[in-house]
């Protein structure tokens, strides 16, 4: 096992729960800024740090399923439905991270960056409800209801269009193996347009099934030596305490003043990686 | 229907238990191992590792954990199709480990 200083064990402790606490302000997983501070500042190499970040991935869903599924947020039977797709996506992207040179991977973490960006920019809507029991997904008994505390009623709602969310989901299992995110900048967009669930509920049920899905690409990592415990472990628990550090925190500050702070990070952090996937800049690696 | 408890209610009490009860074990575990890599790096560097190891071991293993647990409950209340959806599932993440080997 290569030996890690006391000195890096620390700084990654730090760096995870300090990313992790900027993201879980804003409740958005940390796993898009680990790989590219690992990177970027800890000169660690691109598969290493997806390594480390997957694991921190599924440490941050698994800690945060609880309060959900007791919220009554999480739709379980479409979760796992779903992860038959996310899973079998986790695998093609193990395979694929497996042959591509580490340059295309800085050059689609940067792309990734760019659209979470993008996607930060704009605020997410409800999309017109449908109602349950009046489509295609009835056959599975996929439709679910959620409790609306303001409204003090349960709101039922149906899933729509599962074949093309099904299909979506695949590729956000590409995404999330091949470079040690949990896409949920990818499972999101999918739940709410093509599935059309309530935001809430694609909100805790993304957030369920990408523990699940990390942890396809997370074993093929850990047998494959990707994962260094010494990296991964101070990575995943500066995660988790980052979480719940950022969720506590999450009410002080002024949301859009956070919103345009977490843009600029993205974009910078785009460039950065473009960079290097350009050549401008040398790959990280050796450490 | 908000009346009579739905059956999935029990199932996601236990696997909110589940996943929350894991996360803070995986964490005590690396935490432990950290503590004695770090604190004591001459005696406790091959138990902190080995525990380091350990507790990231618990966090790739728990998701699969979850969903072996949701296929037993589907499997025991004769929903054969969700345990079968489970089933497959959980055998993605096998074929992970397998992948790994290649």
């Amino acid at each position: 096992m290569p030996s890690y200083s006391l000195s890096f064990d620390v700084w990654l402790f730090a760096i995870a729960l300090g990313t992790s606490a900027f993201g879980g302000m804003l409740g958005m997983a940390s796993g898009i800024f680990i790989v590219p501070v690992l990177t970027i500042f800890g000169h660690v190499d691109i598969r290493l740090a997806i390594g480390a970040s997957i694991v921190s991935v599924i440490a941050c869903s698994c800690a945060g399923a609880a309060p959900a599924l007791r919220a009554r947020l999480t739709n379980i039977r479409l979760a796992v439905v779903l992860e038959t797709a996310t899973t079998l996506g986790a695998l093609t992207g193990v395979l694929l991270g497996g042959i591509v040179p580490a340059r295309i991977l800085y050059l689609v973490f940067a792309l990734i960056l760019a659209v979470s960006a993008q996607q930060m920019l704009m605020r997410r809507h409800e999309t017109p409800r449908v109602p349950p029991m009046d489509h295609d997904a009835r056959r599975l008994d996929v439709d679910g209801s959620y409790p609306d505390p303001a409204l003090g009623v349960e709101v039922p709602y149906g899933v729509t269009r599962l074949p093309l969310g099904m299909g979506l989901m695949y590729g956000a299992g590409i995404i999330s193996a091949m470079l040690g995110i949990g896409s949920g900048v990818l499972k999101i967009p999918a739940m709410d347009t093509a599935l059309r669930l309530p935001i809430k509920v694609s909100t805790a049920t993304s957030n369920f099934m990408i523990g699940v899905t990390a942890a396809a690409s997370g074993g093929a990592y850990l047998v494959r030596g990707d994962i260094i415990p010494a990296m991964a472990g101070p990575v995943a628990l500066g995660s988790v305490f980052g979480a719940i550090l950022g969720a506590h925190i999450l009410t002080r500050f002024s949301n859009k003043a956070l919103r345009v702070l977490f843009v600029a990070v993205l974009a910078l952090l785009a460039v950065e990686m473009l960079s290097i996937a350009a050549g401008v800049k040398g790959l990280g690696g050796g450490g | 229907m908000s009346a009579s408890p739905h059956p999935d209610r029990r199932l996601e009490e236990q696997l909110a238990q589940l996943l929350s009860g894991g996360t803070w074990m995986a964490c005590a575990v690396v935490g432990a191992g950290l503590v004695a890599m770090l604190g004591f790096p001459a005696a406790g560097a091959r138990l902190g590792a080995g525990l380091v190891t350990a507790g990231v071991v618990i966090f790739v293993l728990l998701p699969a954990l979850r969903v072996a647990w949701m296929a037993c409950t589907f499997a025991r209340g004769r929903d054969y199709l969700f345990a079968a959806v489970a089933a497959l599932v959980l055998a993605a993440i096998a074929a992970g480990f397998a992948v790994g080997v290649m």
